[in-house]
């Protein structure tokens, strides 16, 4: 048997076989290798090319960060007052929230895991507020899993340029810059010799009508290089030079339009491309262009279309989830990430979202087995150990709990660590501790100053040994972080009340509403308000 | 043209109004003092206060300084929570408007928001009791909110009597008040005249069928006759109207709990206990539900939250006590007998611990016990049939052994 010669692969085959065993870098030195001896290799170059772009390969699907600049002065929203349900801004408000005066809210805790090389994806928990689902710092009803989307856009501007920046909470003024800037100088460094095409000097017309190399080029251009300019020409000419017959370059122009912002024109594309072929990820990408335009009703048809020609599929059942969630219709969300999981029945987000519907539907032991099949999956972050620590708590098992919160808190990352003290306190209230949870939420607070679920839960906690100017200021301080926060504003209201000062309840009270439309008790102290007002 | 503007501003009117005031002012050259009155009433109600107190020093410098405008500017600084200013204009005010006791009210709701460390003249200066004797002055008792108001007053002021005086007379004013009734129940109930609060309630539920409040308190009393079917009846109307209230789920769950459905009883409690985790009272609940369903060790937690919250809550300390009796952990559950029976004796505490020492065969401090609760029962402290029974009985046995002892 030994006496068989090991067949030993040389030049380009030799490339191609680490290309297609994932070697990335090893396949690009030896295609540099052979460009070196004969620089007019089209095949070499080409595979070099798609050596290069897999490396920074991103999934254009679920690269959704928006930067303030697009969150802000989006003009490409079509209906500017919707009607509630039929945009992101303005969620149906199904939520029956609670709250007197010692309310305590909870939060979230955000898990995150890399995802491919370079996206984040994340998975979220909250803690212990069952029976009500809080919202995230952006007033959005909480999710499952933290996804750059969940931060579309809520509050004002004013708010999102006021709160305090830090390393870890600055956002990219706009998309197009930070991560992909970033990503792509930093791969620009690993090539020792300077850039590989010279676009500048490149014949774009030429390459881009040569089908042998074009779509190499084309992924070079887009994810390695980011230069949407030169990728979209290339797009362009290649699609004119198929005759506009070949869906692929449809999607790839609608991805560069996608990128650049021109989101109508990507719309048109990805639907011509819908006649030719119907393809997942059009589908996907046509629904995409409709959440940018706030348009979730025509989103969610078009991931109807593509059930109906691809049943069952992932990638539309999770967007659809997405959208209901986003849209506060969690039963629809939970059923559908239930066909996720029927489907594939490893997909995390949707574990981590049907976990967190039987946290807050008060079935903690449910929630629990989910996030012990997360766990066996092989993810292990501090929000999982927390998450498993908060379900063990709620279905009274202290001792579990206990561990899992301790090895959540050796475990914890800068920047979910607000939220793991955060929770830390709430398990300290629930364990009857009081001071240990005020310095729980102290130790919050100094991790991120902005975190105004623990300004609030420190106000009442203040407010409880009599503390009330202590508790007013950080009551303040925390509408100041988050005006849309129904706690912080209820409670300052509450204590307005108490110290007189009227006006000041009426309008924080009326903000509170605006939030928990349905709250008996703020109803209640703005009516004996009014005739304080009204009587002559 | 003032008569109209009047017509649409009682009306409710305000945007015709508005306009019509807009009119009135162009037409005048901005003099028209009683246009600038009525917007700067629109402007109040409306909560636009700056713009409220602007039109009011307009039409105060026209009308040749009157001095009925620092009523008006009174009470918009009241609302704004300056009260020492409000208090000084208020007072400008009554001196020209003796006869209305609307002056009066606002006055001493001012007066009531000082802050009470305030020193004058060496004594403690009591903003609620200043603000009695302004509302209790004269005969000016002519007004239902301004009597409500006098009404909480003295509840502060633990004049109960002048309370309920005020609300009665309140209620002959505005009969179908269900605020003053709710109040007048609920003072009778801490009156322990339950009869009355009783009537006083229903009274308050014929007009509002789906009051939250009077439906719990009239819940509660009926909880505490053991009438629970009746009780969960009425929760279920309160439930629906505001599913967040913490009380309400805490009765609903003893309900439940009376009814022997632990499960149901348990959701319902954790519910409360989500809502109001500083709640001593839930907590204790959660405790013994526990206890019921044989769950010592949480029920041990709950208590402990309990008595970390109320630290000096003997009723609490006996409570874990017998769960830790339970538990079988004797020696802490003797100590919290005994930390129980420090702070404040109760009956049925006592002759739970001459039970458990009686178990622990330590026969006579179960005998020292047993003679506890007799000086208890005798001093008058309120004991069930039930205890006076045990007690009888645990004291015959411990004479039983006390002459085995002896033999």
């Amino acid at each position: 048997m030994n006496d068989d010669p090991v067949i030993e692969f040389s030049g380009f085959l030799k490339a191609c076989r680490l290309f297609r065993e994932n070697r990335l870098s090893e396949a690009e030195a030896v295609c540099t290798n052979l460009l070196r001896k004969n620089p007019l290799d089209q095949a070499t170059w080409a595979l070099k090319l798609q050596c290069l772009s897999d490396s920074t390969y991103i999934d254009e699907l679920e690269n959704e960060d928006m930067g303030l600049a697009e969150t802000f002065l989006d003009q490409n929203v079509i209906a500017k007052s919707a009607r509630p349900g039929t945009s992101f801004a303005r969620p149906k408000t199904t939520a029956k929230g609670v709250n007197p005066i010692l309310r305590f809210i909870i939060a979230i805790i955000i898990f995150s895991m890399s995802y491919g090389n370079v996206y984040r994806f994340g998975t979220l928990i909250s803690t212990y507020n069952m029976f009500s689902r809080p919202t995230t710092n952006a007033g959005r009803p909480l999710s499952g899993v933290v996804r750059p989307q969940s931060s579309f856009k809520s509050g004002s501007m004013d708010q999102a340029v006021r709160t305090a920046r830090t390393a870890k909470t600055a956002r990219a003024v706009s998309s197009t810059s930070a991560r992909n800037m970033r990503l792509g100088t930093a791969s620009m460094a690993a090539g020792a010799d300077g850039e590989f095409v010279n676009l500048a000097r490149l014949n774009i017309e030429k390459y881009a009508a040569d089908p042998q190399v074009n779509r190499q080029l084309f992924e070079y251009v887009f994810y390695y290089v980011n230069d949407m300019r030169v990728a979209h020409q290339i797009a362009g000419a290649a699609s004119k030079s198929a005759g506009f017959e070949d869906y692929y370059w449809k999607n790839q122009l609608a991805k560069c339009y996608l990128r650049l912002g021109m989101i109508p024109d990507a719309t048109k594309q990805l639907q011509s491309s819908l006649e030719q072929r119907k393809l997942i990820e059009t589908f996907a990408f046509l629904a995409k262009t409709y959440n940018r335009v706030d348009q979730p009703m025509a989103a969610l048809k078009t991931y109807m279309a593509g059930l109906d020609v691809f049943p069952e599929d992932v990638t539309m059942l999770t967007g659809m989830a997405r959208v209901q969630e986003a849209l506060g219709e969690f039963d629809v969300s939970v059923a559908l990430y239930n066909r996720v999981l029927d489907a594939q029945a490893n997909n995390i987000e949707a574990i981590a979202c049907v976990a967190t519907t039987y946290y807050y539907g008060g079935k903690p032991e449910i929630a629990l087995r989910y996030y012990r099949r997360i766990l066996q999956m092989g993810c292990s972050s501090a929000e999982l150990f927390m998450n498993i620590g908060l379900c063990c708590l709620a279905a009274q098992q202290f001792d579990f709990a206990l561990s899992s919160i301790m090895r959540a808190q050796s475990t914890l990352t800068d920047d979910v660590a607000a939220d793991i003290w955060f929770n830390i306190g709430q398990v300290m209230l629930e364990v009857g501790d009081l001071p240990a949870a005020s310095r729980s939420y102290r130790i919050a607070l100094t991790h991120d100053p902005d975190h105004s679920e623990s300004l609030v839960n420190l106000g009442i906690l203040r407010y409880r040994d009599g503390n009330i100017d202590e508790a007013r200021s950080l009551y303040a301080a925390a509408v100041a972080k988050n005006p849309l926060m129904f706690e912080g504003n209820y409670n300052l209201g509450l204590v307005c009340f108490t110290q007189g000062k009227y006006h000041d309840c009426r309008r924080l009270m009326e903000r509170a509403l605006e939030v928990f439309p349905d709250h008996e008790h703020c109803k209640k102290i703005l009516s004996s308000i009014k005739p304080l007002y009204e009587s002559i | 043209m003032n008569g109209l503007m009047f017509h649409y501003f009682a009306q409710g009117d305000y945007i015709e109004c508005k306009s019509l005031i807009g009119e009135i002012q162009s037409k005048y050259l901005d003099k028209n003092e009683t246009a600038h009155h009525v917007r700067g009433l629109i402007a109040r109600n409306e909560g636009e206060l700056e713009e409220a107190m602007e039109c009011f020093q307009k039409a105060y410098e026209l009308s040749g300084r009157n001095k009925r405008y620092y009523y008006e500017i009174g009470r918009c600084n009241f609302l704004l929570g300056r009260h020492q200013i409000a208090v000084e204009q208020l007072t400008k005010a009554s001196e020209v408007m003796k006869n209305n006791p609307k002056v009066w009210y606002w006055l001493a709701r001012a007066i009531y928001h000082f802050p009470a460390e305030k020193m004058e003249s060496g004594k403690t200066f009591n903003p609620v009791e200043s603000a009695r004797t302004v509302l209790s002055k004269d005969d000016i008792a002519r007004d239902a909110t301004l009597i409500c108001f006098l009404g909480r007053l003295c509840e502060e002021l633990d004049d109960k009597e002048g309370a309920i005086q005020a609300y009665n007379n309140a209620l002959k004013l505005q009969p179908d008040n269900t605020e003053v009734m709710n109040l007048l129940g609920l003072i009778y109930l801490r009156m322990g005249k339950v009869q009355e609060g009783f009537m006083q309630l229903g009274n308050c539920l014929a007009y509002d069928p789906s009051n939250s409040q009077a439906i719990l308190t009239i819940g509660s009393i009926m909880q505490n006759h053991s009438d629970h079917d009746v009780a969960l009846n009425k929760y279920r109307v309160a439930a629906d109207v505001c599913d967040y209230n913490g009380c309400l789920w805490n009765n609903i769950g003893i309900g439940l709990l009376a009814r022997n459905k632990a499960a149901a009883a348990h959701s319902a409690l954790k519910k409360a206990g989500f809502i109001n985790p500083l709640n001593y009272k839930i907590s204790y609940n959660l405790g013994v539900l526990h206890d019921i369903m044989n769950l010592h060790c949480s029920a041990l937690h709950y208590i402990r939250l309990c008595t970390e919250l109320q630290p000096q809550n003997s009723k609490a300390i006996g409570a874990m006590a017998v769960i830790l009796s339970h538990m079988n952990d004797n020696r802490n559950a003797r100590l919290a007998y005994k930390k129980s029976i420090e702070l404040k004796p109760f009956p049925s505490i006592v002759l739970n611990y001459a039970i458990f020492e009686y178990r622990m065969k330590d026969y006579t401090a179960s005998s020292n016990a047993v003679q506890l609760y007799k000086e208890l029962h005798a001093a008058g402290v309120k004991c069930s049939a039930n205890n006076q029974q045990t007690a009888s009985l645990l004291e015959a046995v411990l004479k039983q052994q006390d002459q085995h002892a002896e033999q």
